[in-house]
């Protein structure tokens, strides 16, 4: 039974932003704050990047203190739980004092220096078939074999190995634990087991104890520590603290896609393509991630098209003047504009997922008509706008189809993400996937995944289907069959333009 | 205060660095292709053999055409900024000085400490 006093407290760290709400326990975001998340850079190439924990809690403590008092402010509130989620592949290293040795984001890319330890032991396929996941310069184990190989003296002060999420709530709590939906992203879990991979850990002499024992998401772990429920400003004494896990689960779980078949977009500064089902697939050629859901016994294979959500914050911060009018000008421009519009194309970075050709930094090119003499119409910054949202489109469409192979069911797919705010780009990604899109009312379906497992930890629910089904609106997004055909065509075009840009 | 003011001085450090680190010759102990580089503004070409963890040749003036590996760089002033520390090897593929034109992912990986 709903009341309206109840909140559920909710932390999200993506890739690029800190991010706290507030959410009903009818499943409304009634609030949030967000700010910027600072990645570092260890040295100049670029590789090894790293986050400072301390500022990034300091801006946790901040945003949570400063939502508590707003709302607050309007009336009561009863916190009647929380729960985290971040950004996945970022680990923290701990010492035996629990504090911080290093933090890297899912950007640090480290493991290159370290990665050949791992292929000298383990074929890239063999690798696959454990843990679901290439290339291995990502993932936690080439950071953890970066620090043995480079940082030695850090390395044996390695006491616990936590998911950037553990951490959050290590911070939250005190206490250590992992779940699925975030350790299936370290390259150190058996996929197909569920459990830390003994053949891996024993294969690079790491100590069994730096990982933490596995819990279900959606369990709680324990109450939220009395030192900081006074920081925040929270009246009740008692806050459970339930697991979650990676975002970009939180975030499927948000928009309902929790089924075998389901299709979940997450459009965020990536725009990963899960599709869930119900035993771990594995992609025969090592492209394709698997890993879990928040879900019991659910995977979900990833396609990912790259850089989307960055993309379109770049082209708006660098093409748009009016900044704070950025998003409806964008709408203007799409909804004055047609499929293919001024016959111009952007190639900006997304695509199919290619994991193998992990070293080409392509070059961003738009191509368009130029202005001539003889010509009359030359594209203007709203074919510029449509051609780069199309961009993002195309390549989560490749995407898509590739992992239709996987599961041969009729599939349905779901999107959210702060670009699903955008009314245009929602109908022209429907008509290039040619497909219907089911999109929540709430695009910040990360918070919402962060309260269904609360409301689930609290025993408030028994189960994920009668929630979404109780508390989940949605907009739907129908195939409007012309404008579908017309970008048919026209991504052959941009497909074969590709090929030649690919080049430069 | 730049180091390195020449490809000669670089190429000698990358000598200088299979040689006496024994972290590097570890790395590349199974790695023996070929590996060219060119720089596109002088046309010059100079081909680097990596016999595994057993030494290292490097032939300025000289091209492979067969060589599995070969990096192209726009000018040979890049390769001093790289070991000059005064250009990131992400920086320098992503603005496209630096351009992979064959090359195994693995294999590059390996070469990363030798050569950026």
């Amino acid at each position: 039974m709903s009341n309206s006093n109840n909140r559920i407290l909710t932390i999200d760290i993506s890739s690029n932003k800190i991010k706290v709400g507030l959410v009903s326990d009818d499943l409304k975001l009634t609030s949030f704050r967000s700010q910027d998340l600072v990645i570092l850079n260890e040295d100049i190439d670029g590789f090894a990047k790293y986050i400072d924990t301390d500022v990034m809690w300091s801006k946790i403590e901040k945003n949570i203190s400063d939502l508590i008092k707003q709302e607050g402010k309007i009336g009561d509130i009863d916190i009647i739980g929380m729960s985290s989620c971040a950004q996945r592949m970022a680990v923290v290293f701990l010492d035996h004092q629990g504090e911080v040795i290093y933090c890297g984001p899912n950007t640090d890319v480290r493991g290159i220096d370290s990665a050949f330890l791992i292929e000298d032991e383990f074929s890239e396929e063999d690798l696959f078939k454990i843990t679901g996941h290439s290339p291995s310069i990502l993932f936690c184990l080439s950071r953890l074999l970066w620090f043995k190989e480079e940082k030695e003296e850090s390395y044996n002060k390695i006491k616990t190995v936590l998911t950037l999420d553990d951490w959050i709530v290590y911070k939250l709590t005190g206490e250590f634990c992992t779940d699925l939906s975030s350790a299936g992203e370290t390259q150190l879990i058996d996929i197909t087991k569920g459990e830390w991979s003994s053949v891996i850990i024993e294969a690079f002499d790491f100590d069994p104890d730096f990982f933490p024992e596995i819990v279900d998401s959606g369990e709680i772990i324990g109450d939220l520590e009395t030192k900081l429920i006074k920081k925040f400003g929270i009246k009740h004494k008692k806050i459970p603290v339930v697991k979650s896990g990676g975002d970009t689960q939180a975030s499927l779980l948000g928009m309902g896609a929790i089924e075998d078949g389901n299709v979940g977009i997450t459009l965020g500064s990536t725009a990963p393509v899960h599709i869930v089902v119900n035993k771990p697939i594995l992609d025969p050629q090592c492209n394709y991630w698997t890993t879990f859901h928040s879900i019991k016994d659910k995977w979900i294979i990833e396609g990912n098209s790259g850089n989307t959500g960055i993309i379109f914050d770049w082209f708006k911060e660098s093409f748009l003047r009016n900044g704070e009018n950025a998003n409806e000008l964008i709408e203007s421009y799409l909804k004055k504009t047609t499929p293919g519009a001024g016959s111009t194309f952007a190639f900006l970075g997304p695509e199919i997922m290619n994991i193998k050709d992990q070293v080409s930094l392509k070059r961003g090119v738009f191509v368009f008509p130029p202005p001539t003499l003889i010509t009359e119409e030359v594209p203007k910054i709203e074919n510029f706008a449509r051609c780069t949202l199309e961009n993002i489109g195309f390549g989560i469409y490749e995407n898509y189809n590739a992992l239709n192979q996987f599961l041969k069911l009729e599939l349905q797919i779901f999107c959210a993400g702060g670009m699903a705010k955008s009314n245009e780009f929602c109908k022209i990604l429907s008509n290039i996937l040619e497909t219907p899109l089911t999109v929540p009312h709430w695009k910040d379906s990360a918070f919402i995944g962060l309260a269904m497992n609360t409301l689930i930890g609290t025993k408030r629910y028994s189960n994920y289907k009668n929630l979404i089904k109780n508390s989940i609106d949605y907009d739907y997004y129908s195939v409007d069959s012309a404008a579908s055909k017309k970008y048919r065509g026209i991504y052959l075009d941009w497909h074969n333009l590709k090929k030649k840009v690919d080049d430069l | 205060m730049s180091n390195f003011e020449s490809i000669e001085q670089c190429l000698d450090e990358i000598k200088n660095r299979y040689e006496n680190n024994e972290k590097i010759r570890r790395k590349l102990a199974k790695y023996h292709d070929p590996i060219q580089m060119t720089f596109l503004d002088t046309n010059r070409n100079v081909l680097l053999l990596v016999n595994m963890d057993q030494g290292i040749e490097i032939k300025d003036n000289t091209s492979d055409a067969e060589a599995p590996v070969k990096i192209a760089f726009t000018s040979e002033q890049v390769l001093i900024d790289l070991f000059n520390k005064d250009l990131g090897a992400v920086r320098g593929y992503s603005s496209g000085k630096i351009k992979i034109i064959d090359g195994q992912p693995r294999n590059l990986m390996k070469l990363r400490s030798l050569m950026f």
